[in-house]
């Protein structure tokens, strides 16, 4: 069933491959295969709420990253609350991402003065 | 972003009459508490808070606002909303969608418990769900104005007193020597405290609004420095959501732009449908809230220190210790006993027992 559904997302990387797939969703799973003498791993997008749940298709993407480096940060997250390699990238970017966004905050003149005058009347401004 | 438009022309537009609580979502979506929301949420939105805690675009969010005039409304229309205290707002129907009641109450709630206040209040509602964009023309009028900010206010008001870092302080309580504790612990690491109590619908046996913004103006007058301490209302009904209702807490503090947000035991809970520190955990699945929690585990005042401690630094047992139950300093105000001083400020205490009744009924 979840290779049935999953298998468009499939990515296949032999040995020789230096890159490292994974689907940044909320828990994927890594099957490792040697076939015929060549080892290949699947890395197949099977979070259980992404393959339960028709409506999520689409919601998730696959990025490569250093098989080497996939190796470390998979021994990184063992025993920690991180269930798969690809919870934790998920989790790392979210956090890069919120940190380098900016926080707009523009008022007009007119705005601001409005504003404090009310914050005068209330006594929360001097 | 502010989504207010006074010069609206709505004269000829159907209305449709909405309860006080829906007033006060339209304009937290409107003033900028309930930031990203624009208005109601559509169907993506709500399926993607349900199952993922995170708006369909990935914002973090934990539980749905929504309206449930579907019946009354179709897709395209343009209505009016309008509240008893005067709130109008103009609502385009982007989106009428039909949703399982229990299903949401079970992903918000933990528990399927008919008992539970949040999950009557959803039984209860509607059988469709209208989402779409709102433009708020007239706030209401409510109680305690005076004591009302919005975000843009907050930012600005905290801008021009210096404060860099503000920790917010989210209560349904009159204050005790305990949370004073709490506040005034964090409030050592920041430049000022946010103490921003929740104003709105509350369960039967919860202090009403006015006495816990009594209280607090006179802990404040008494035991706080002026310059470090702002207190104003967040209108809006408490869920007992728990966790769930941590994290929307939490939002909407960083809207009113906090940097910190200080989280209790049992945050949000009711009765014992969720572990004590689950609201603490919660935070661990969202690294991009943009505003820093602050856990505080149980306190209590232990008799050999002669001050108020937590677990983390008072080798003392529990013999010593005189625990910060609500319940028990609710049932002392119920008898008509003041609780010790060690307990309740003396002049908090005077306010709520100046009230023939403080609780909700």
């Amino acid at each position: 069933m979840c290779l049935l559904q999953s298998y468009e997302r499939f990515s296949v990387a032999n040995e020789k491959q230096t890159h490292h797939t994974f689907s940044v969703n909320l828990g994927g799973i890594l099957i490792y295969l040697e076939l015929s003498g060549v080892r290949k791993y699947f890395i197949m997008i099977c979070n259980h709420a992404h393959m339960t749940e028709e409506k999520d298709k689409g919601k998730y993407t696959t990025v490569s990253i250093p098989t080497t480096l996939a190796e470390k940060l998979k021994k990184k997250i063992e025993g920690t609350g991180f269930t798969s390699l690809s919870s934790y990238v998920t989790y790392v970017l979210r956090e890069l991402v919120a940190n380098t966004e900016e926080d707009a905050e523009a008022f007009s003149k007119e705005d601001e003065e409005r504003i404090k005058e009310r914050l005068r009347a209330l006594g929360y401004l001097e | 972003m502010n989504r207010i438009d006074p010069t609206v022309d709505t004269a000829d537009m159907p209305v449709i009459a909405i309860g006080r609580e829906v007033a006060h979502d339209i304009e937290n979506i409107t003033n900028g508490v309930f930031s990203p929301l624009e208005g109601f949420m559509c169907h993506e939105d709500f399926r993607s808070v349900l199952d993922h805690m995170r708006l369909a675009d990935d914002t973090p969010w934990t539980i749905p606002i929504v309206i449930d005039i579907g019946g009354e409304v179709r897709e395209g229309d343009e209505v009016v909303l309008k509240g008893e205290q005067g709130t109008t707002a103009l609502m385009h129907i982007d989106e009428v969608y039909s949703y399982d009641k229990r299903g949401y109450a079970e992903k918000v709630f933990q528990t399927a418990d008919a008992n539970h206040p949040g999950i009557r209040k959803i039984m209860n509602m509607g059988d469709t769900l209208a989402g779409g964009r709102i433009t708020l023309v007239k706030e209401g009028v409510e109680p305690f104005a005076d004591h009302y900010l919005r975000p843009s206010e907050t930012r600005i008001l905290f801008r021009e007193k210096g404060w860099k870092e503000v920790v917010a302080f989210q209560t349904r309580n009159v204050p005790h020597i305990g949370h004073e504790y709490v506040q005034k612990t964090a409030l050592t690491f920041v430049d000022g405290i946010f103490i921003n109590p929740v104003i709105g619908k509350k369960k039967s046996g919860d202090f009403k609004d006015e006495v816990i913004l009594k209280s607090y103006e006179e802990l404040l007058k008494h035991y706080y420095l002026r310059e470090r301490a702002v207190l104003s209302i967040l209108r809006t009904e408490m869920r007992y959501a728990g966790p769930r209702e941590a994290i929307l807490h939490a939002i909407a503090r960083k809207n009113f732009g906090c940097t910190h947000f200080i989280v209790g035991r049992d945050h949000a809970g009711v009765g014992n449908y969720y572990g004590p520190y689950d609201a603490h955990d919660i935070f661990n699945e969202f690294p991009d809230l943009g505003i820093t929690p602050v856990f505080f585990r149980s306190f209590s005042y232990c008799k050999k220190c002669k001050s108020v401690v937590n677990d983390k630094i008072c080798p003392h047992g529990k013999e010593d210790h005189i625990f910060f139950s609500g319940t028990a300093i609710r049932k002392m105000l119920m008898d008509g006993e003041r609780p010790p001083e060690s307990m309740m400020r003396k002049e908090v205490s005077d306010i709520i027992m100046s009230y023939d009744n403080p609780f909700v009924e």
